[in-house]
């Protein structure tokens, strides 16, 4: 088996494991900020929780989106990896 | 395993445009797009045959009405302006992600030159996603002319300085892109993951996984629908105080 190809392989995997591994822990970090803020301020005024609730969904959405994309860029890395697919075609011929 | 209901081709249809063939592929997601729009029309239209405005209401109406007062009091709270002109787009959006969301834990067979393919929910490609997002985008535009005027809406992107001109135009197109690829890689992720773990623990896991689904299933069309308003609301600028006033007397007049 050509080495070139085992080196693209290894790379793309172990690309994606720190794509998701690093991109998960800054919105895990901000989302426990973004709960923990919004639950003091809800203990604070319950009058207010309904508002902040909504507001919190909607910014836990965006900060979620973050980890998603770094979900997709190693998504891509494994299942469409386009320089995979080209050493494929190389080796073929 | 299909990741995404693009790769499903049910069927072709081969066509001939100006002397030369076409071939158009019929995938998953156009079946299921046109499913869920001729089902959304068709049952909306059943369910409002016999509405009145008379004080003994039918509990359908009520609650239909109960829907309907949802969304425009979250339109009202986001925007800061009168529900009317936004409903028809807001409502439509929030309604067509939430059921096509949903479709996805039905179980359809799709008979394709003699194997099944099941079904997969239409936003579980980017095709779907992005179109919606271009439809929001251009609404934007369209709703921030409309409102401000030509040379007064293409003056924002000029603020502070010219210099900060490209940053504004890529500000703009990330939104876009943005809003399709949250809503594309929630519900693809929440997708592949009861895949995956259908191989690993195919008994009683994937069906939790499906349960978390169906709860973001549930969040992410609220929050494309938040996001478009907002970034409707943004592109037409400040609500003026005659709009503020309209408003209150409205809301006022409700209580």
């Amino acid at each position: 088996m050509d080495m070139g190809l085992v080196w693209i392989g290894v790379a793309s995997i172990f690309g994606a494991s720190i794509a998701v591994g690093l991109g998960g822990i800054g919105p895990a970090l901000a989302e426990g900020m973004a709960t923990k803020q919004t639950l003091a301020s809800m203990a604070q005024q319950p009058d207010e929780a309904n508002t902040l609730r909504s507001t919190l969904f909607v910014s836990m959405a965006m900060l979620e989106s973050t980890a998603i994309y770094a979900l997709l860029v190693s998504m891509i890395l494994i299942f469409s990896n386009p320089f995979w697919n080209y050493a494929i075609q190389n080796v073929a011929k | 395993m299909n990741i995404s209901p693009d790769q499903i081709i049910l069927f072709k249809i081969p066509l001939i445009l100006f002397g030369k063939e076409f071939v158009i592929d019929i995938n998953m997601t156009i079946i299921g797009t046109w499913g869920i729009m001729i089902f959304m029309a068709l049952f909306f239209k059943y369910l409002t045959r016999n509405f009145n405005s008379s004080f003994s209401l039918s509990p359908l109406q009520n609650g239909i009405e109960v829907v309907v007062k949802f969304l425009r009091d979250q339109i009202e709270a986001m925007m800061g302006r009168k529900a009317d002109a936004f409903i028809p787009l807001i409502g439509s959006l929030f309604i067509f992600i939430l059921i096509s969301n949903w479709s996805g834990l039905l179980p359809i067979p799709f008979f394709v030159n003699g194997t099944i393919e099941w079904y997969l929910p239409p936003t579980a490609s980017i095709s779907t996603t992005a179109g919606l997002s271009l439809v929001v985008m251009t609404s934007v535009m369209v709703f921030g002319i409309y409102k401000l005027g030509f040379f007064k809406y293409f003056k924002r992107f000029f603020e502070p300085t010219f210099i900060l001109l490209p940053l504004n135009i890529l500000s703009e197109i990330s939104n876009g892109v943005s809003l399709a690829i949250r809503l594309y890689g929630n519900i693809m992720s929440g997708g592949l993951l009861a895949g995956i773990l259908f191989i690993l623990a195919p008994l009683f896991i994937p069906g939790l996984i499906n349960i978390y689904g169906l709860l973001a299933g549930t969040i992410q069309p609220y929050i494309f629908s938040v996001l478009a308003m907002v970034y409707i609301s943004a592109g037409m600028g400040d609500p003026s105080e005659s709009e503020e006033k309209e408003l209150r007397k409205i809301q006022l007049s409700r209580v």
